[in-house]
């Protein structure tokens, strides 16, 4: 009986040059890289991430690793969805606000699907429930509205009344 | 990624590039107060591409274009169509059908003239509650570029000599025999079954949602008058009801087939729309009402065979379907009350409860 085929690591850099490796598998959950691994074939180079520093990276990988079984999401998804949110992955995204956008937009960058429709869905969760003006004050956002403004606002958005 | 150093600078939500907003904003279930913050969310929620995402994460490609037309003129432009089109939703001739049916607004003062003189007294309490319910029936405030968009994508889709004053959900009732009891309908549907294909993989047919329990009306139930209001058809509010989705579901019943057809066409939500009356259906077959001649009692494996087909099919043994199978045999449970709970308990097995 054979066991299963030993996987190459892949070696990343973060933007300040720290390294890290990683399986093979584990470096596909990001489109970027996947796409990467097949453009340069066999390589022991490390693939240099200058947008990415290295507590996000580290994180990332953190998840990819949870997620390495997961189905590959299709390109596109026609089901409605749900905004469940595991409790694993709840916990993963229980992080300052900070820490909080920079996953969001390493996964963008890496192309990490499932990890950014998560960082995605936890901002959209701590919007729920919440007025104007406790979003303003959670996001730290600037009220630039006149009044006759915020007026014309609530008009154009009549829709969301009856959703 | 031309911003994302200015975004670790800031560290905010407001930096974030407007594809990541737009992302951020298809989830959120309040938008209206996400737009009250500032200018730039609000350009976020008006933007076409963001409210296509917004509809289809809420609704689904199916239902995403009746929603949005629902939401009315403030929300859909033709914009928000083209977009939605560009990403493939559902685009039906039944959804043409049916905007046609409700485009344009009527003359309150008329309809009151109506009333008054008594043209349609028989209908004129039923009237006055339509009125207060639905103010503006579904589609009938379009703004005039979508009216025209959606009518000519239906003629571009479906040529333009279409039967646009038709209605394909009544239509697949005629010819899925509908009309007929169930014994005698499934020669009827097997001889109209090319017809039935070309109406789900060409005119695309599917049937518009059915009403969610938030926007059930309230006059179904009249707690003033005990005489049962029948619903009309088509309903005002464009919503679906029970009757048509059991049109359908009866369809399945009869020819399983059907299933694989409309998830070929992109209608996967064809298994839950109809979940619990296909599986009510389905027992009603096994364990007619009337016990006719020459019926046997099924065994529970013949059950569980049979149940667990129509699983394998994409349906769920939900606990809303337990529930009514036990309702619907009250009476019966001394003779089947137990092979319910054998069938039900070995499908079930493995799942964390049964909730009765």
């Amino acid at each position: 009986m054979t066991g299963a085929p030993e996987q190459r690591n892949v070696k990343l850099t973060s933007s300040e040059g720290t390294e890290f490796k990683v399986e093979r598998d584990v470096a596909e959950k990001s489109v970027l890289l996947k796409n990467m691994l097949e453009d340069v074939g066999e390589s022991d180079m490390a693939i240099p991430l200058p947008n990415v520093t290295g507590p996000i990276l580290q994180k990332v990988i953190e998840y990819c690793i949870h997620h390495r079984d997961d189905p590959v999401p299709a390109h596109d998804d026609d089901t409605k969805k749900t905004d469940d949110i595991d409790d694993w992955d709840a916990e993963f995204c229980k992080v300052d606000q900070g820490t909080l956008y920079e996953l969001i937009l390493a996964s963008n960058y890496l192309d990490i699907k499932p990890l950014l429709d998560l960082t995605c869905k936890t901002v959209a969760n701590m919007i729920k429930g919440k007025s104007p003006e406790e979003i303003r004050k959670t996001f730290n956002i600037a009220n630039d509205f006149t009044p006759e403004e915020e007026e014309q606002v609530r008009r154009e958005n009549e829709w969301c009344e009856g959703r | 990624m031309s911003s994302f150093t200015y975004c670790l600078e800031k560290s905010t939500l407001l930096y974030l590039e407007s594809e990541i907003k737009i992302n951020i904003f298809k989830y959120v279930d309040t938008p209206l107060n996400l737009s009250l913050t500032c200018k730039a969310w609000n350009n976020i929620a008006k933007d076409p591409y963001a409210k296509a995402e917004w509809l289809i994460h809420n609704y689904g490609k199916t239902y995403a274009l009746f929603h949005g037309i629902r939401l009315g003129p403030t929300f859909i432009n033709e914009n928000v169509c083209k977009t939605l089109i560009s990403r493939n939703v559902a685009f039906s001739r039944h959804l043409v059908q049916r905007v046609l049916m409700n485009y344009g607004r009527q003359d309150p003062a008329l309809t009151e003239l109506r009333i008054k003189y008594n043209i349609i007294q028989p209908d004129s309490n039923k009237i006055r509650r339509d009125q207060k319910q639905i103010k503006d029936p579904w589609a009938s405030d379009l703004p005039l570029s979508v009216f025209i968009f959606i009518l000519q994508e239906g003629a571009s889709r479906f040529s333009e000599i279409f039967p646009i004053k038709g209605n394909d959900m009544e239509l697949f009732h005629f010819i899925s025999a509908g009309t007929l009891v169930i014994s005698y309908a499934s020669h009827e549907l097997k001889r109209n079954y090319d017809m039935i294909k070309h109406l789900i993989l060409k005119d695309k047919f599917v049937p518009l949602p059915y009403r969610p329990s938030k926007y059930k009306l309230s006059y179904d139930i009249d707690p003033h008058n005990t005489t049962v209001v029948p619903e009309e058809y088509p309903s005002k509010d464009g919503f679906e009801n029970n009757r048509q989705l059991n049109a359908i579901a009866r369809a399945i019943l009869l020819d399983a087939s059907l299933v694989h057809l409309w998830k070929e066409t992109g209608y996967t939500e064809i298994c839950d729309d109809t979940n619990d009356l296909f599986m009510s259906g389905a027992l009603l077959i096994l364990f007619p009402p009337s016990s006719p001649s020459g019926w046997f009692c099924p065994t529970p494996e013949d059950v569980t065979n049979r149940l667990t087909k129509l699983i394998e099919l994409g349906f769920k043994l939900t606990d809303k379907t337990i529930v009514d199978t036990l309702q619907m045999y009250e009476n019966q449970l001394d003779d089947y009350g137990n092979l319910f709970w054998n069938v039900f308990t070995t499908i079930r097995s493995g799942e964390s409860s049964v909730s009765f």
